[in-house]
C-alpha cells in the first residue's frame, strides 16, 4: 500500500511538474522574446545573470548531442600525415583503407569500400558525395593543409542538418577564414614515398575589411607495389592552386573561395579477375582535372539570429580508364535562417536545391545508358533545439524532406536528447532515420566485374569464357537506416577527458544481387554472359562502441587515444555472399577492432616529438592480417618562423596490406614505409 | 476505496497547482543564464530607470540611440516599455548623425576604439549617458562601462564624465558598481 502511494504521490509530482514547465513555457510564448524575463531584474539580479557568449557557443561542440571527433589544425600539424584521408584516421570509428597510391576507401561504422556510399563529406560546406557512382574519391579532397582550421568527423546519422547519405557519418573539412591566414607561408620537402612536396600561400588585405588568401601546391608520390613486389603504377603526381576572399561590413559577412587541381594518376587491373579476350586493358595512366567556386553571404542579426546564403558550382573531368572516363558538374544553392522563438526555442531551417550533370562515356569495363543525364535534388530541412531545462535538458528535433529524381520523396527525422547534470557530465540519445539515396550508376550502368575460363570451384574449362555483368535498375530504391545511439562525455578536469559512445543500426532495403539466365555472345570474342542485377532485398544490423580520451600528464605532453568497435550482420543472396564485398560479406571486410594513440611531447619551444600509434584486427575477406604500426614526427624551430621536420610513416614493418578494391578490380597493393623531410617558413 | 480517494486527492492537487501556476512567470523563473547581448539590454534599460537628465532636455520619450552595426536587434525588447513613466524609443544612428534627442547612447565594442572616440567627441558635453562594452573605455572619456568577467557581466562609472554632462546616477546604482572613479 506505501509503495502504491508513494507512486501515485510520485505521479502526481511528475504530473505538476509538466504543467508548471508547460505554462511557464505558455507565459514565455506571450512575450515573445527572451528579454522581457529579464527587463523584470533588477540590476543586482542581472549581475548574477551567467553569460553565455558566442565562443563558448561554438565550443559546445563537443557537447553536442551526436558523436563528433574534431581533428584540429594542431593535430593534423603534429601527426605529419600528408592528406585529408589520412588525417581521418585520428578519429574513432572510421574506417580509413588505402587501397593504392591514389586510392582509399573510407567509411564510419562498416560498409567499408572504394565506393562507400553511406558517408556525407562536405569541404567549407560543398558536398563531395559523388552522386554518380556513390562514394567520395578522396584523391580530389585536398587543400594546402596548414590552411584547415579543423576536421569534425560527426559519426552517424545526422541527415536531417546534412541531407541524404549522411546515413553512417558526416565529415565537415573547414578551412581558416582569411583573417587568420595572413602573411607568406613556403613549405617543401621529400622522401621515399612522398617523392617530393612544395606548397605556397600568401594572405593579404585588399581593405581592413577584405583579407584575402592566395595558395598553391604540388606533390609527387610513388607508386605502391603489388603483392608479388612489382609496381601497380599508380604514382600521383598534383597540382591545385586556390583563393579565398572575405568581406566584412555591418553585420554582413561575405566569402568567395575557389580551386582548380589537375592530378595524373594510375592503375592496373588484377588479370586474374578480368581477363583477355573479354577485357584487354591491364595498365593504364590517366588525369583528373577540376575545379569548384563558392560564394557565401552571412547576415547576423544577433547570437541566435542569421541568414546564410550559399551557392557553388563544381566541375570534374575524370578519365581514368580502368575505372571510367566521365565529366560531372554540379550547381548548388543553399539558404539557412536560424532564430530563437520564445524562450526555449533554437530553429534552424532551410531549403536547398541541387543540379547534377554528367557524361559518361563507354569503356571497356562500364557503360551507362543514357551516357548523359541531368539530375535534381530539392530539400527543405527544420531543426528546433528545446531547451527543455535551461542548462540541463535539452531536446533536438529535426527532419529532412527531400525529392531525388531515383527513389522520389524522402523523409529523415531525428530526434535528441542531451542532458548535462553538471559541468562535467554529459549523458546524450539519439534515434534517428536515414537514407542512402541510389546513385546513378545504380540505375543505369553495365559493368563487367569478372570474367570466368572454368566454372567457379573446379578446374574443368567452360567452352567459352564467362563474362559476369552488373546491371542497374530502375525500380532500385533507397535503403534505410533506422539508428539508436547513446552517448556519454565526463571532463574530470581541464587535463582529461572521455567520451564514449554506443550504437546499435538497423538497415532495410539494402542493395543484394540476383542472377539472371546465360545469355551466349556470339559477337567476337565469343562468350557467355551472366547477368546479375541488384534489387533491395538484403537487410542487415550493426553495433559497436566507440571510445576516445584526451589527458595531459604534463603541460608539456598531451595523450590521445580511442579504441573503436563494431560487429556487423547482413542477410543477402546466399549466392553472392562471398562475391559482394559490399553488403553480403560487409561484416568480414571491416576491422573489428581499432586503436590509434598519440602522443604529443614538447621537450622545449623549438623540439617536439609526436608519436602515433595505430592497431586495425584483421579483414578475413581478403585474408588481410591485422597490423600495428607507428607514424613519428620530429620538428625542430632553429628560429621563431621556421620549422624544420622528419617524417617516419607505418615504421613498424617494411610493408602491410590494407584493403583491396571492390567493383573495380585493381591489383591489390601493400602500403610501404615512408620517410620525409622537409621545411617550413612563414613570414 | 482508500486508493480511490488517494488518486482523486492526487489529481485535485494537480488541479490545484496547474490553476495556480497559470499566472506570468515570475523573475524566479527567468534563464539562469542569457546571452551578453540579451544581458546588456537589459542593463541598458535599468541605467534608463536610474539615472536622472536636466527637465529641460527631456521630451515625451527616453530615446536610447546605438549605432547601426551590430545590428543588437535584442534591443527591440525595450523599445515602447515604460520607464521613469516614459516609453523608451530606440534609435539607430550613424556616426556623423545627431545625437541632440538621445538620453543614452550604447557603442558597442564591435565600433572599434577609433570610431568611438570620434562618437565621443559628438556627444562631448551634452546630457546623453554613454555607455560601451569595450576595454578602457572609461580612459578614453566614456561615462559608464559593461564589462564581462568570463562570467557575469558588471559595470563601473566615471562620475566626472557624468557630472561634466549635468546628470546624475541614481545612489542605489553607483552603490553597486565595480569601480566609481571621480566620487
Amino acid at each position: 500500500m506505501t509503495l502504491s502511494n508513494d507512486l501515485i504521490l510520485k505521479f502526481g509530482y511528475v504530473l505538476m511538474m509538466i504543467t508548471v514547465y508547460c505554462h511557464a513555457n505558455i507565459a514565455i510564448a506571450a512575450d515573445m522574446r527572451a528579454t522581457p524575463a529579464l527587463l523584470d531584474l533588477s540590476i543586482e539580479e542581472l549581475m548574477k545573470v551567467e553569460v553565455i557568449t558566442a565562443s563558448r557557443r561554438s565550443q559546445k561542440l563537443s557537447e553536442t548531442p551526436f558523436a563528433v571527433f574534431v581533428i584540429t589544425q594542431d593535430d593534423i600539424k603534429r601527426s605529419g600525415v600528408t592528406s585529408i584521408p589520412e588525417a581521418l584516421r585520428m578519429a574513432p570509428g572510421v574506417e580509413v583503407t588505402r587501397i593504392g597510391t591514389d586510392k582509399w576507401a573510407i567509411n564510419i561504422r562498416g560498409f567499408n569500400g572504394r565506393f562507400a556510399n553511406k558517408l556525407q563529406v562536405l569541404m567549407d560546406g560543398r558536398s563531395v558525395y559523388n552522386p554518380l557512382f556513390a562514394g567520395v574519391q578522396w584523391e580530389q579532397q585536398d587543400t594546402l593543409l596548414e590552411d584547415i582550421d579543423r576536421i569534425e568527423v560527426i559519426r552517424g546519422p545526422s541527415a536531417a542538418l546534412w541531407g541524404a547519405n549522411a546515413v553512417n557519418g558526416v565529415i565537415n573539412i573547414i578551412t581558416k577564414k582569411a583573417a587568420d591566414t595572413q602573411g607568406t607561408l613556403l613549405t617543401a620537402g621529400g622522401g621515399s614515398f612522398e617523392h617530393a612536396f612544395a606548397g605556397a600561400r600568401y594572405g593579404g588585405k585588399f581593405s581592413e575589411n577584405t583579407p584575402f588568401r592566395i595558395y598553391a601546391k604540388g606533390f609527387s608520390r610513388a607508386n605502391m607495389s603489388s603483392l608479388s613486389g612489382h609496381s601497380v603504377d599508380d604514382a600521383w603526381h598534383s597540382a591545385r592552386g586556390g583563393f579565398r576572399v572575405d568581406h566584412q561590413r555591418g553585420n554582413d559577412q561575405f566569402t568567395a573561395q575557389g580551386d582548380l587541381f589537375y592530378n595524373s594518376i594510375g592503375d592496373t587491373l588484377d588479370k586474374t579477375q578480368l581477363s583477355a579476350p573479354l577485357i584487354q586493358m591491364e595498365a593504364t595512366r590517366g588525369h583528373i582535372e577540376g575545379g569548384n567556386i563558392r560564394m557565401r553571404w552571412d547576415r547576423t542579426f544577433s547570437d541566435q539570429s542569421s541568414i546564410m546564403l550559399q551557392t557553388y558550382y563544381d566541375r570534374v573531368d575524370y578519365r581514368q580508364l580502368t575505372a571510367a572516363q566521365f565529366r560531372a558538374e554540379s550547381f548548388d544553392i543553399d539558404f539557412q535562417h536560424r532564430f530563437p522563438l520564445f524562450d526555449r526555442h533554437d530553429i534552424t531551417w532551410g531549403t536547398n536545391y541541387r543540379l547534377y550533370h554528367n557524361k559518361v562515356f563507354d569503356s571497356e569495363l562500364i557503360s551507362l545508358n543514357p551516357r548523359q543525364q541531368t539530375n535534381h535534388l530539392i530539400s527543405g530541412y527544420a531543426r528546433d533545439e528545446i531547451a527543455l531545462l535551461p542548462d540541463r535538458l535539452k531536446l533536438t528535433l529535426g527532419v529532412r524532406v527531400d525529392h531525388n529524381d531515383f527513389s522520389g520523396l524522402e523523409v529523415q527525422p531525428n530526434s535528441r536528447l542531451m542532458w548535462t547534470p553538471d559541468q562535467k557530465h554529459s549523458v546524450w540519445a539519439a534515434i534517428s532515420r536515414a537514407v542512402r539515396t541510389p546513385s546513378r550508376a545504380e540505375n543505369d550502368v553495365l559493368l563487367n566485374t569478372r570474367t570466368l575460363n572454368s566454372l567457379p570451384g573446379t578446374t574443368a574449362l567452360l567452352p567459352f569464357p564467362l563474362l559476369v555483368q552488373l546491371a542497374g535498375n530502375n525500380h532500385f530504391t533507397s535503403e534505410k537506416l533506422l539508428a539508436y545511439e547513446l552517448g556519454y562525455r565526463y571532463q574530470w578536469s581541464q587535463q582529461a577527458s572521455i567520451d564514449l559512445t554506443g550504437f546499435f543500426n538497423d538497415y532495410s532495403q539494402l542493395r543484394d544481387l540476383s542472377a539472371h539466365a546465360l545469355t551466349l555472345q556470339t559477337t567476337f570474342p565469343v562468350h557467355l554472359t551472366l547477368p546479375v542485377q541488384i534489387n533491395n532485398q538484403a537487410s542487415g544490423y550493426t553495433y559497436g562502441v566507440e571510445v576516445s580520451a584526451d589527458w595531459r600528464p604534463l603541460e608539456k605532453w598531451r595523450l590521445q587515444g580511442n579504441y573503436s568497435f563494431i560487429q556487423i550482420h547482413t542477410d543477402s543472396n546466399p549466392f553472392f555472399k562471398l562475391s559482394d564485398a559490399s553488403v553480403g560479406s560487409a561484416g568480414k571486410v571491416t576491422p573489428q577492432h581499432q586503436v590509434s594513440v598519440r602522443s604529443h611531447y614538447d621537450f622545449s619551444e623549438r623540439l617536439q616529438l609526436n608519436l602515433w600509434l595505430r592497431y586495425v584486427s584483421d579483414i578475413s575477406l581478403y585474408d588481410i592480417q591485422d597490423y600495428v604500426t607507428m607514424d613519428g614526427k620530429l620538428t625542430y624551430k632553429p628560429f621563431k618562423n621556421v620549422e624544420l621536420f622528419v617524417v617516419g610513416q607505418n615504421l613498424f614493418s617494411q610493408n602491410h596490406r590494407e584493403f583491396v578494391s571492390d567493383f573495380i578490380p585493381s591489383m591489390a597493393t601493400q602500403v610501404p614505409r615512408g620517410v620525409y623531410a622537409g621545411a617550413q617558413w612563414r613570414f | 476505496m482508500k486508493r480511490i480517494k488517494i488518486v482523486l486527492r492526487a489529481l485535485l492537487f494537480y488541479l490545484l497547482v496547474s490553476i495556480t501556476s497559470f499566472g506570468p512567470t515570475t523573475p524566479a523563473m527567468a534563464a539562469s543564464a542569457a546571452s551578453e547581448q540579451t544581458l546588456i539590454a537589459a542593463f541598458l534599460f535599468n541605467f534608463l530607470k536610474f539615472t536622472e537628465w536636466p527637465e529641460n532636455s527631456l521630451g515625451a520619450e527616453l530615446t536610447l540611440c546605438t549605432s547601426k552595426h551590430p545590428a543588437f536587434e535584442e534591443l527591440n525588447a525595450i523599445g515602447g516599455r515604460p520607464a521613469q513613466g516614459k516609453p523608451v524609443k530606440i534609435k539607430r544612428l550613424q556616426l556623423g548623425d545627431s545625437t541632440q534627442d538621445c538620453q543614452l547612447l550604447y557603442l558597442p565594442q564591435e565600433e572599434g576604439a577609433e570610431r568611438i572616440r570620434d562618437w565621443l567627441k559628438t556627444v562631448n558635453t551634452k546630457p546623453v549617458l554613454v555607455v560601451s562594452n569595450i576595454n578602457g573605455f572609461l580612459d578614453m572619456g566614456g561615462m559608464l562601462v559593461l564589462n564581462n568577467d568570463g562570467k557575469n557581466l558588471h559595470f563601473s562609472v566615471n562620475l566626472d564624465m557624468v557630472r561634466q554632462s549635468s546628470l546624475k546616477l541614481s545612489a542605489q546604482l553607483l552603490q553597486i558598481a565595480r569601480e566609481v572613479r571621480g566620487r
